[in-house]
């Protein structure tokens, strides 16, 4: 396994070093296809790179620098020197010639009409005649008078209409290829939501918006109610989160998102990139937690089940029957372990360990006072319980044991547990 | 400690009126001088008015607020030209009666100013300056400077100092006291520059100091990164990059713990092949489990490999492959031992398949396996999707989707889950209107190998829109209903209606846009045990002004 691991790596890490070394004009991804000997070897559309943009370029008039949009480039000749460069606005019908310098850089810039759609193609060639391949420089470019807001409010209400629908699809479309966090893992996370939560209604409104020209900063308070498919109980939160969108082809797309999480929110540690500073007012957990108290005088034990939270007579992971001041005497369920993780508190859990558990004694076990302890429970799934107190009471005669305590569960299967 | 607080608190708010004062310098400037600058004047607003009824004995789970609430977002924006320099002003103010819009009842959501001539640029207020995914990618409330000078072998230089607050409020208030968060103090310089068009490469210093606990018991943290990125395009096409930062951290744990530092290493290697007919992506990642950054994006304690291949192999027929690898535990600290991921992939699309024009088929197959010493889960996903158009006017949309959760170790964990759901729509012109009616109806079966168990979803609803384009209204409604049946646990059955019409009347249309708008829902859930049943009833009235 190991070995497989380790070879994987390297092959990977020789592939990198090999593409990086690389001068060989040979592009090795593109099959079939061979080089001209007129070429261009970079091309920029408002130092967006042409490789980048794809075929439709919609451009931002709020972004648009001094009103313009430039292509810049450099082409080179296999034998002769670049005579000419020019630029055609309207699909081939008339062209514009580009300053052209010694070693082939060429620049032409131009002052774009509100939504009118230009029709690019860029022709360069050399003393002896030769041209490059003009149609694989072909984009249509577009200027649109939308501010950037309104594409991020577009963005962000499809995703959350996407989100609510349950339909993961969709969802991806508006994620970035370069998504921080992969986009492989948001992929799995929000299906794994849609798996967990039921009845989604999530609202927001903006706090800010900030951009730069490799991305746009957004802040957004938020609210959200939703029903958990495990127990068919409700829940709500709000908070504030922050995104980093990217501007493409086709509007904005999520590169990053901080805790605490509207999407994704079932693998926080592998979607998130960040913690907002102060955001959260009270972030949804995927945990579900709670506070109980068991009294249990002899028999029936009294037990409770960390699935639905319930206590119940005779019956549960976990059931007491007597003990004294400071512990409380009991026993676990068939296929149920613990594992006693000392006096920790159980905000300070953020794990529950993956070994170390242990079942159920002939003699049965003690729950001391102050220390927690993690559950394995049958159904594969981990819980964690803090002893808040055990008291004992002979009131009557019989003596009467009260623990309470604090429970979390963790329904996903994981064993993470957020703080 | 005390006066050091103060002191702290005093330049914090001393510093926040500067940069004020130094925004209203920008607005002043675009007005006193109209005539000589090449002026825009653009302002929003959009106002709307609810009123919530929330009722039944499971009134307490809405996430509504009971009555009549109103929300107000304005949003300014100047542009002009100044003696040779551009400059920009944008400023946004949210005003809200309703805690779930925002917990402030006035709130400002922007406030920036930056002035340019190419050269120099001066950024006050919100800014966002990218360094590098390590280094810095998040928004501050304070000050940039750029210096770049194009076509020159001098190099850039960008600096930033603010404080990385999610909002303004954190900074100071403008009504009903400020909102407490961590004031983390943001200070960074990046060089970086360019030998020739297919190369450049940046250094980046970042710094981020914390001060001002929001509870006795918040770390404060004190962090550093060094960082350097770069890009090579070798070939057309082709495209290289890399980064690696440095990162050390100083850690104040509430309650009077001792402090504690670390010191971490992250770097990146990434290579993109794109024309057509493919797009390749390599990727290999470290990131070590003490690297930190607080204002940058990474996730600690994870080596990452990936790759991605697009191929169109005809214009009806693309291809996607995908294999992403990642595990943690690099420094062999956990006790549980380290977890392996592995997630392959493999996605068909087929366009005009079987002689339908508008016909598109999207078929994929992804795996993910989670393995450690003490557990192996095999997630098996299959999903189907079909699009279509029939008899020229109903356009379908369906997908199918299959997981198997395998458990190799636990079979208690073994599950199925099936989603399926399709929807109907048309488009239909009859004189001045335009009908759009719409059915859905999808489900989700969720079943486990061992236990007699079976959770299911239904929903299904109907949508009718109409539009009016000679009278500017749009409009539709939608009703339906969607149950959770348990086998163990509490059944839920929500039914739901929601009205939307949006109007753009006459006397508006001196503005650029404009528009009223109303929206109406019903939603009416009814669980298992009837202490937990409500009913939210939800109308809003607004109108959004553009001039």
């Amino acid at each position: 396994m190991n070995y497989r691991r380790n070879s994987l790596s390297i092959i990977l890490s020789l592939i990198l070093v090999i593409l990086s070394l690389s001068s060989a004009e040979a592009k090795w991804w593109i099959f079939g296809q061979s080089e001209g000997e007129v070429s261009i070897s970079y091309l920029f559309i408002n130092k967006a790179s042409f490789d980048e943009t794809g075929s439709k370029i919609t451009l931002y008039k709020e972004a648009l620098p001094d009103g313009k949009v430039t292509i810049t480039g450099r082409a080179v000749s296999g034998k002769g020197k670049i005579g000419s460069a020019r630029i055609s606005l309207d699909g081939k019908e008339t062209w514009n010639d580009a300053n052209l310098a010694e070693n082939g850089a060429f620049e032409y810039s131009f002052r774009p009409e509100l939504g009118k759609t230009y029709s690019i193609f860029i022709e360069v060639s050399d003393t002896t005649g030769k041209t490059n391949d003009v149609a694989a420089t072909a984009r249509q470019v577009t200027l649109s008078d939308r501010n950037i807001m309104s594409f991020i409010k577009e963005a962000l209400d499809k995703m959350i209409e996407a989100y609510k629908n349950h339909d993961p699809r969709t969802f991806m479309s508006l994620v970035s290829e370069d998504f921080a966090g992969d986009k492989t893992n948001l992929d799995r996370a929000v299906r794994k939501d849609f798996s967990l939560y039921d009845n989604i209604d999530l609202r927001y409104t903006l706090n800010n918006i900030t951009s730069d020209t490799r991305g746009i900063s957004v802040s957004l308070s938020y609210s959200r109610m939703l029903t958990r498919t495990s127990t068919g109980q409700s829940a709500k939160d709000n908070g504030v989160t922050e995104f980093v969108f990217k501007m493409g082809e086709k509007g904005a797309k999520v590169y990053s998102m901080k805790n605490p999480l509207i999407f994704g929110v079932s693998d926080p540690s592998n979607v998130a990139t960040g913690t907002v500073s102060g955001g959260s007012v009270n972030p949804l957990e995927t945990v579900e937690k709670g506070s109980r108290t068991l009294v249990a005088a002899g028999h029936p034990p009294m037990g409770f089940t960390f699935v639905d939270g319930q206590v119940a007579a005779a019956a549960g992971d976990f059931q007491i029957t007597g003990g004294g001041p400071g512990r409380a005497y009991g026993f676990l369920a068939a296929g149920v372990t613990r594992a006693d993780l000392g006096t920790v508190s159980i905000g300070s859990v953020t794990e529950a360990p993956a070994t170390g558990y242990s079942g159920d004694p002939a003699m049965g076990v003690y729950l001391v006072e102050g220390h927690t302890y993690a559950f394995k429970l049958a159904n594969g799934k981990y819980g964690l319980m803090e002893v808040k107190t055990v008291t004992e009471d002979w009131t009557g005669g019989g003596m009467t044991i009260t623990m309470r305590f604090e429970y979390k569960y963790q329904p996903s299967g994981a064993r993470q547990f957020l703080p | 400690m005390k006066i050091s607080a103060k002191i702290r608190k005093y330049c914090q708010s001393k510093w926040t009126g500067c940069l004020f004062m130094l925004l209203i310098c920008f607005v002043m400037m675009g007005n006193a001088c109209p005539a000589r600058a090449a002026n825009e004047f653009h302002l929003s607003n959009e106002f709307n008015y609810t009123y919530n009824d929330i009722s039944g004995p499971g009134s307490s789970q809405s996430s509504l607020k009971q009555g009549f609430s109103y929300l107000n977002v304005l949003g300014i924006n100047d542009i002009g030209n100044y003696k040779g320099f551009d400059y920009t002003f944008n400023f946004g103010l949210k005003l809200t009666d309703d805690s779930t819009n925002d917990i402030k009842t006035a709130s400002i959501t922007n406030l920036q100013g930056r002035i340019t001539n190419k050269v120099h640029t001066l950024n006050l207020g919100d800014t966002f300056e990218t360094f590098s995914q390590y280094a810095l990618s998040s928004a501050v409330k304070g000050a940039s400077y750029r210096f770049v000078k194009e076509n020159t072998y001098i190099p850039e230089v960008t600096l930033i100092y603010g404080y990385a607050y999610p909002r303004w409020d954190n900074a100071f208030a403008i009504y009903d006291g400020p909102v407490k968060a961590i004031a983390r103090q943001v200070m960074g310089a990046r060089i970086k520059e360019s030998l020739g068009p297919n190369f450049w490469a940046g250094l980046s210093y970042v710094q981020s100091q914390d001060n001002d606990r929001v509870n006795t018991t918040d770390s404060l943290y004190l962090n550093r990164a060094y960082t350097m990125d770069l890009e090579y395009k070798p070939i057309p096409g082709l495209t290289v990059s890399g980064e690696a930062s440095l990162s050390d951290q100083k850690e104040s744990p509430g309650g009077g713990g001792a402090d504690t530092t670390r010191h971490g290493i992250a770097y990146k290697v990434t290579a993109v092949g794109d024309a057509d007919p493919s797009r390749v992506t390599l990727e290999y990642e470290r990131i070590s489990p003490n690297f930190t950054t607080l204002v940058g994006s990474a996730t600690q304690d994870r080596e990452k490999a990936k790759a991605k291949w697009r191929y169109k192999y005809t214009k009806d027929v693309t291809a996607n492959f995908g294999f992403l690898w990642f595990r943690d535990n690099l420094d062999g600290q956990k006790t549980q031992g380290r977890t392996d991921y592995y997630k392959p992939e493999v996605g068909l699309t087929f366009k005009r398949l079987l002689g339908r024009p508008y016909g598109v088929t999207d078929v994929a197959y992804k795996l993910d396996i989670v393995s450690n010493s003490h557990s192996e889960n095999y997630n098996h996903i299959g999903t189907l999707n079909y699009q279509d158009q029939f008899f020229g006017v109903l356009d379908s949309d369906t997908n199918l989707g299959y997981t198997l959760y395998d458990n190799k170790i636990s079979a208690a964990e073994r599950n199925n889950e099936f989603t399926y759901n399709t929807s109907l729509s048309s488009r239909h012109t009859l004189g001045m209107f335009v009908l759009k009616p719409s059915v859905y109806l999808g489900g989700w079966t969720q079943r486990s190998e061992l236990v007699v168990s079976s959770d299911q979803i239904y929903e299904y609803s109907a949508g009718f829109g109409l539009d009016i384009p000679d009278w500017k209204i749009t409009s539709s409604i939608k009703a339906g209903q969607n149950r959770l049946d348990k086998s163990v646990g509490q059944d839920t059955d929500k039914t739901f209606a929601a009205l939307n019409i949006n109007y753009r009347p006459p006397f508006l249309k001196k503005l650029n846009q404009g528009m009223l708008f109303v929206r109406a829902k019903l939603n009416d859930f009814v669980y298992t045990n009837a202490d937990n049943n409500f009913r939210e009833t939800s109308i809003t009235a607004g109108l959004i002004i553009e001039l």
